[in-house]
């Protein structure tokens, strides 16, 4: 691996004048991914910049409206096991127990992995399905958006130079969802998603008044379909209609054709468990 | 309590979990350089030119190495074909084949020079495929034939078969086409293999320092100390005694580290630096420098309508990659259990090593035989199911028995497969032909059992040497060349010293290999050296404690038979006060209370194999196997759980029973992984998920919901106190015991190509889907 500087800024804003610098140089907070990309020759910044030291960055707070609030900093770890998430964001909670192993979980950011832009992992597709924003901090300020706009592609976002994730909030929900993340692999159970599908139920006045079915790591882009007042006999029609949606990645885990397939059997399976828990 | 029997604790189980064990990687030795390569992109290319000025040059570099640097020495160098040169000479087969190497300061520095290095290249045409590289109009890989410096090998392969057939071997008797003739029903189906990464944590790390121009010392995980240095000292020109091969801790082997993989290479640089130099490989190149052989079945079997196997006719592919190592060897082991561990009167099987232009394999666990039985295992569920037999009783109506004459002509002693293959069965409660009816199904899930069972020769003729050393104050070394790598060598070695000695196992220190001190072994592979090293121990052993007794004997004026042997020296048996103490004996002996008392042996087993007939002594032992597992098959996803799976092998007698659970259970998971989803992938030629983020090995959140070890204990007439190899025995059974599950589970869905990934079973089901559809 070749040297590079470490850098160590104090606050946010210190840290964005440094990455203003250039493409020579990268943030770093877990290390997990960034890592690889060095190692394997595919990276090769001159200086790195740790935000792991910033100062509180990994709070997970809920306001009074009731929107969650996770700082970037937070591990993967410290999001699956925060009393605020499993209480109110339980889906969430799940999706990150399921992120790699352990050892990672322990150094993995929130932020990281949204501003790595991997499209086969956990967390992306059940931010999206929960409506999550992402908070930037910038050179030129501060400004948010939801993440499905912040991710672009596959290891691509709207992140500009200079510019870093500083939190990820989730509004309130109205109501309250019912549903869970569903992790399929083809491979280790440490590997990474081969589909990732999140099936939630939202219910008011213990009425389903929309269903929502994310699906991660198939496409460049997690897919978010929704349908308002839902049916039993819609959900398996939005599976079908997610699958035919899907631009499905061919890879190693499987063809195009059959990760598409897994898209219209995970998605009934998923939708149908939370449709169960909605209305049993 | 005894010593052999009992769970002893790993002796080297404390240093490795503390962290305070020493791997060859943590060696710094004073001026140390360290490695890196230039590797060829190309899967085959003439080398027409290779510029390292620019490399030279860079500050910090001390040495760079490339073919001219060969000049005097022997270049080629290999276990059973000298094929492989220390450094491509006048063409690269394979991406990964090292062209030039760096010795620097630092390792950013080697990296660095690495890239400053001008190749030209012309691009060769290449063949991937092993059947397409066998044929006869396939780009010849080796243009030049090597002779092999071991006659072992020279008498017993038939080397050099032509185009990239490196080597056939043939196996068989009877009269094939009259069993054909005379057979019910006749199957022929083919199956394949894909490589796979031996997966040791331990990456392949090398540390070389020259102590003077006649004097190489090399530091190295090495599965075979002994192998190791009679490679160094042919390259380099040297006696044996001028290398010295030292055998750190070793984080697993899996038969990858069993022979020179980069230790020339880091030699060569060392000499020419004149300062140590440490090469440790990336993960990404230990990809490109070992793996298991890929192979391709072609099976046809007869069988009569009660059951029988009448005539059995196989052909086996086994891909070597650019170089052959031990292939020819592990082509052999694969060619006369070919046909299984059956009594099968007519068969023709055959084998064939053949190059193709993929990284180098070399052995794995196993080695030929996982691909066989594959084959032979899913074969015999095929029948079942045809014949509407219980998979079981057609096994046991056709397994082998306890002297019965094998293929190879040999009489088979301490033969407990039927009990295993039993044992293992009522393991996970098989209940018979029912297993084969269409299983318990609940909604997309469908459950079902599968049973597999196998046999392995040990390598033979081969021998082992050790060295006992009592020490004055009780304390005793067993000295041997045999590697610690994580399978409880040193820890089964110090038992059977111990009892050799009546001393307690705390007496007893096992040596790591170091060929300056520890005497010849064939090496650590092939099951072999509870058996083989173990009796040299144990005679050892026996020649220390004759040697104490006769003393005693002289001084207490009894006979040496009234006489016992414990830790504190030897006294009349049942008259504790007539007895000497170690030092007392040394003074018996010796005159003085100084010195030491040795005891060695070189423990030998003749035999081998007619090339010609296939006919001989084709293993010192056998060993027997079988597994049982219970699947969860979703047909919707093709995903499969593994509910409950038992492993059984006859160990003849278990020296350590706990070791043995540990081992079956650590084969078993390892197995499990090529079972389900290990396939090293290339796209003409270049790895594509060489790396482990795209090529996973299981974890511990994969191991199956129940495991049962079992054992069966056939005392084997020449093993220390009847043991037999037990190391690779579950390996080659796990796939396709698992393969039948899957199958059982599916109404009879065979896939014949591992691993049994999720698409693939979906696609075999739809597949089945269509022909039901077409039927009607």
């Amino acid at each position: 691996m070749r040297n590079f500087d470490l850098l160590e800024p104090k606050t946010v804003d210190e840290a964005c004048r440094m990455l203003d610098a250039g493409e020579d140089v990268r943030p770093v907070s877990g290390g997990t991914a960034l890592l690889i990309l060095v190692k394997q020759g595919l990276l090769r910044p001159q200086v790195l910049v740790n935000l792991k030291k910033l100062e509180g960055t990994n709070a997970i707070t809920r306001d009074g409206a009731g929107a969650v609030r996770i700082e970037a900093m937070a591990t993967i770890h410290e999001v699956e096991t925060s009393p605020v998430v499993r209480e109110h964001l339980p889906v969430l909670a799940a999706a990150c127990h399921q992120v790699a192993n352990i050892r990672i979980r322990h150094l993995a950011t929130i932020g990281g992995n949204l501003a790595h832009g991997d499209h086969q992992s956990d967390p992306p597709g059940v931010l999206v399905a929960l409506d999550a924003e992402v908070e930037l901090s910038g050179t030129r300020g501060t400004r948010a958006m939801k993440v499905t706009d912040f991710l672009l592609g596959t290891y691509e976002t709207a992140l500009e130079t200079g510019e870093m994730v500083t939190a990820v909030t989730v509004p309130p929900v109205r109501g309250r969802l019912v549903g869970d993340y569903l992790k399929f692999t083809t491979g280790s159970s440490e590997e990474r998603p081969c589909a990732g599908i999140t099936a939630l139920v939202r219910l008011e006045d213990d009425r389903p008044v929309e269903a929502r079915l994310a699906v991660g790591a198939v496409a460049a882009r997690p897919l978010l379909l929704c349908e308002t007042d839902p049916t039993e006999g819609a959900l398996q029609r939005m599976a079908e209609h997610a699958a035919d949606e899907m631009d499905a990645i061919p890879d190693l885990r499987g063809s195009a054709e059959y990760k598409r397939h897994l898209v219209r059997v995970l998605g009934c399976r998923a939708l149908a468990a939370a449709w169960k828990e909605a209305c049993p | 309590m005894s010593a052999v029997g009992s769970d002893v604790p790993r002796v080297d189980g404390n240093a490795k979990v503390s962290g305070s064990a020493q791997y060859t990687a943590d060696i710094e030795l004073p001026g140390m350089l360290h490695a890196k390569a230039l590797r060829s992109p190309h899967p085959h290319a003439k080398l027409v030119s290779v510029d390292v000025s620019k490399a030279a040059a860079l500050p910090g570099v001390i040495a760079v190495v490339t073919r001219d640097d060969l000049e005097g020495l022997n270049p080629y160098y290999g276990a059973v074909v000298e094929d492989q040169p220390v450094l491509a000479m006048e063409r690269v087969r394979c991406v990964g084949d090292v062209v030039a190497a760096v010795a620097a300061e630092e390792r950013e520095i080697a990296e660095e020079a690495v890239e400053l290095i001008e190749v030209e290249y012309e691009p060769l045409p290449a063949v991937f495929d092993v059947v397409e590289a066998a044929a006869p109009e396939a780009p010849i890989i080796h243009e030049e034939r090597f002779e092999t410096q071991a006659a072992i090998f020279r008498e017993q392969l038939n080397l050099n078969a032509g185009g990239n057939v490196c080597s056939v071997f043939r196996a068989g008797d009877g009269d094939v086409d009259a069993g054909f003739a005379e057979a019910d029903g006749i199957f022929e189906n083919t199956y394949r293999m894909p490589p796979v990464q031996h997966g040791h944590i331990e990456p392949h790390v090398a540390t070389a320092v020259w102590e003077s121009p006649n004097r190489l010392v090399v530091h190295t995980p090495c599965q075979n100390a002994v192998g190791l240095q009679e490679q160094l000292a042919r390259i380099f020109n040297l006696p044996e005694s001028g290398v010295r091969v030292v055998v750190p801790h070793v984080g697993g082997g899996y038969g990858g580290k069993t022979h020179a993989r980069l230790e020339p290479v880091t030699a060569l640089l060392a000499r020419k630096a004149g300062r140590p130099v440490q090469w440790v490989l990336t993960r990404e190149e230990v990809f490109l420098t070992g793996r298991r052989y890929g192979g391709f079945v072609r099976m046809k079997t007869g069988f009569k309508r009660d059951g029988s196997l009448v005539a059995r006719e196989v052909e086996v592919f086994y891909d070597l990659g650019a170089y052959a190592l031990s292939g020819p060897a592990n082509a052999k082991t694969g060619s006369y259990v070919a046909s299984g561990p059956y009594r099968v009167p007519n068969r023709r099987l055959t084998t064939y090593a053949v190059y193709t232009n993929l990284p180098p394999a070399g052995p794995y666990r196993g080695v030929g035989v996982p691909h066989v039985a594959w084959a032979y295992e899913s074969e015999m569920d095929r029948i079942a199911r045809h014949l509407r037999m219980d998979p079981l009783e057609l096994r046991l109506k056709n397994l082998l028995q306890e002297g019965d004459i094998f293929v190879t002509g040999e009489s088979l002693v301490s033969v407990g497969i039927s009990d295993c293959l039993r044992q293992a069965a009522a393991g996970i409660g098989w209940r018979g032909r029912e297993e084969q009816a269409d299983g318990a199904t609940e909604g997309s899930l469908r459950r079902g059992k599968g049973l597999a069972v196998i046999m392995k020769s040990t390598t033979t003729p081969t021998a082992s040497a050790a060295s006992v050393r009592l020490n004055g104050d009780g304390s005793v070394m067993l000295l041997t060349s045999s590697t610690e790598m994580g399978q409880g060598v040193r820890t089964c070695l110090a038992q059977i010293v111990a009892e050799g000695l009546g001393f307690p196992v705390e007496r007893v220190t096992v040596s790591a290999p170091d060929t300056d001190v520890t005497p010849y072994d064939k090496s650590t592979s092939s099951s072999r050296t509870t058996f083989h090293m173990g009796n040299a121990a144990l005679r050892a052993a026996e020649e220390v404690r004759d040697q104490l007794l006769e003393a005693g004997a002289r001084a207490l004026e009894v006979d040496k038979a009234d006489l016992e042997l414990a830790a504190t020296g030897v006294s009349v048996r049942g008259v504790p006060d007539r007895s000497l103490t170690i030092p007392q004996l040394l003074r018996v002996k010796y005159g003085d209370a100084v010195g030491s008392i040795f005891g060695s042996c070189n423990f030998q087993v003749k035999g081998g194999l007619d090339p010609k007939t296939g006919k001989g002594k084709a293993a010192a032992f056998w060993f027997f196997a079988a597994c049982a597992a219970e699947v969860e098959v979703d047909a919707e996803t093709g995903k499969v759980r593994v509910l409950d799976i038992a492993t059984s092998v006859d160990v003849g007698k278990a020296i350590n029973p706990l070791q043995c659970w540990l081992q079956n259970e650590g084969s078993m998971l390892e197995a499990l992984g090529a079972a389900f989803f290990e396939e090293m992938v290339f796209e003409q030629g270049q790895p594509v998920n060489g790396t482990l983020l795209e090529y996973m090995l299981p974890s511990m959140e994969d191991h199956p919901e129940r495991f049962q070890s079992l054992l069966v204990e056939t005392p084997h007439p020449d093993g220390p106190f009847g043991a037999k190899g037990a190391g690779e025995a579950v390996i080659p059974a796990v796939a396709p015991a698992i393969g039948n599950a899957v199958a059982n589970a599916l109404g009879g869905v065979n896939i014949t190509e591992l691993p049994l990934r999720p698409e693939r079973i979906v696609a075999a089901l739809a597949e089945r889907a269509a022909g039901a559809s077409r039927d009607k």
